[in-house]
């Protein structure tokens, strides 16, 4: 369990969450403002240290459609372009370049020690390579290759987003404590 | 100043506590306290996820919040990003990584459509369209409504999920 009694603001905010005792303080504050059909708030954050202990990073991304009165901003969801989308997925929506990315989180490897621990052999895994490292979740230094700060955010984030919604599965949706306003 | 500028002032101080205003450059701070919390053991991490919407008058809320701060000590669980297995990554992303299945899922985000309008809304037709409403259909994103089709509840939240993620990614590495 982490030290939340340094953070104060997370306790404030998130603590219902964190503790897994219903909507947190921020989730009911925000299904306060929705004010009709297609309003939407969306949120990720994280905060994650790199194997080799030196550095590490955090992340925020917030996306929201609230209406205010008769003014709608556009909504971010229909404003990205899908081809945004897809370049985003692809390098994720692989079994075998997850276990590569997942390997990869413990520490820079050579081919070889990639190729050992994943069972990939030479053609595929460098195919693989080549997706992760044009998509830039992974980089290359000296013949061997680790995980950017970005794999690691895309890397933590979609695994608890998987971890969700297979716990979720029965229902409809990736609620986990989801509650119906009003 | 946008709508949610306006909103945060007025009306939401504990996403103001937490984010700052919304046009304010650098880290959020709340960023500085997960900074503090993931400090004492190499790969530490904590990571939240959350979102509140309304569809055809229903409001619903959820948030989901890991972590991972016990370092490699004996008896520490597998990490997060280490613990899914890389099946389910492929089960959840794979329906979505296509960029015509986006666009059917965006035209449907505002309500129930029929083919001729998905097909109007996306310049799919035919055979091409209903083979992408079948995959959306098998991983449980989509599903048929009032002779049209509509979002799931789950391909709502991952429609939003990824949307969000992606306009972030852009602007981070400065595309």
């Amino acid at each position: 369990m982490p030290d939340w009694g340094n953070a104060p603001m997370t306790r404030t905010a998130l603590w219902e969450s964190v503790e897994e005792q219903g909507p947190s303080a921020l989730e009911r504050e925000w299904a306060s403002l929705l004010r009709g059909p297609g309003d939407v708030i969306f949120m990720t954050m994280g905060a994650f240290r790199r194997m080799d202990g030196r550095h590490g990073g955090t992340w925020t991304a917030l996306s929201w459609h609230v209406r205010e009165g008769d003014k709608v901003d556009e909504s971010p969801v229909l404003a990205v372009p899908a081809m945004h989308v897809e370049r985003l997925l692809v390098p994720l929506a692989h079994e075998a370049r997850v276990r590569v990315m997942q390997t990869l989180y413990r520490g820079p490897r050579s081919a070889e020690e990639l190729s050992e621990a994943t069972g990939l052999g030479g053609g595929d895994l460098h195919h693989h390579l080549s997706v992760l490292l044009n998509a830039r979740c992974v980089d290359e230094r000296d013949f061997r290759y680790g995980l950017t700060d970005f794999g690691c955010q895309m890397l933590i984030t979609m695994a608890s987003i998987a971890a969700m919604a297979v716990r979720d599965r029965g229902e409809e949706g990736l609620v986990i404590r989801g509650f119906s306003g009003d | 100043m946008s709508n949610w500028e306006k909103i945060v002032l007025d009306q939401a101080p504990i996403t103001r506590a937490a984010f700052g205003l919304p046009g304010s450059a650098g880290p959020r701070p709340i960023e500085g306290e997960w900074a503090e919390i993931t400090s004492k053991h190499d790969q530490d991490a904590v990571v939240y996820v959350a979102g509140a919407w309304n569809r055809g008058g229903d409001h619903l809320a959820w948030g989901y919040c890991a972590w991972q701060v016990e370092g490699n000590e004996p008896g520490a669980r597998p990490h997060i990003a280490l613990r899914t297995p890389a099946t389910r990554f492929e089960r959840l992303l794979s329906p979505l990584a296509h960029e015509a299945r986006i666009r059917i899922m965006q035209a449907m985000y505002d309500g129930p459509k029929p083919s001729g309008q998905l097909s109007a809304a996306t310049g799919y037709r035919g055979g091409n369209l209903y083979y992408h409403l079948k995959e959306l259909i098998y991983a449980g994103y989509v599903t048929e409504r009032g002779g049209g089709y509509d979002l799931t509840a789950l391909g709502c939240q991952m429609l939003v999920t990824v949307a969000t993620i992606a306009q972030s990614a852009v602007r981070d590495r400065g595309e």
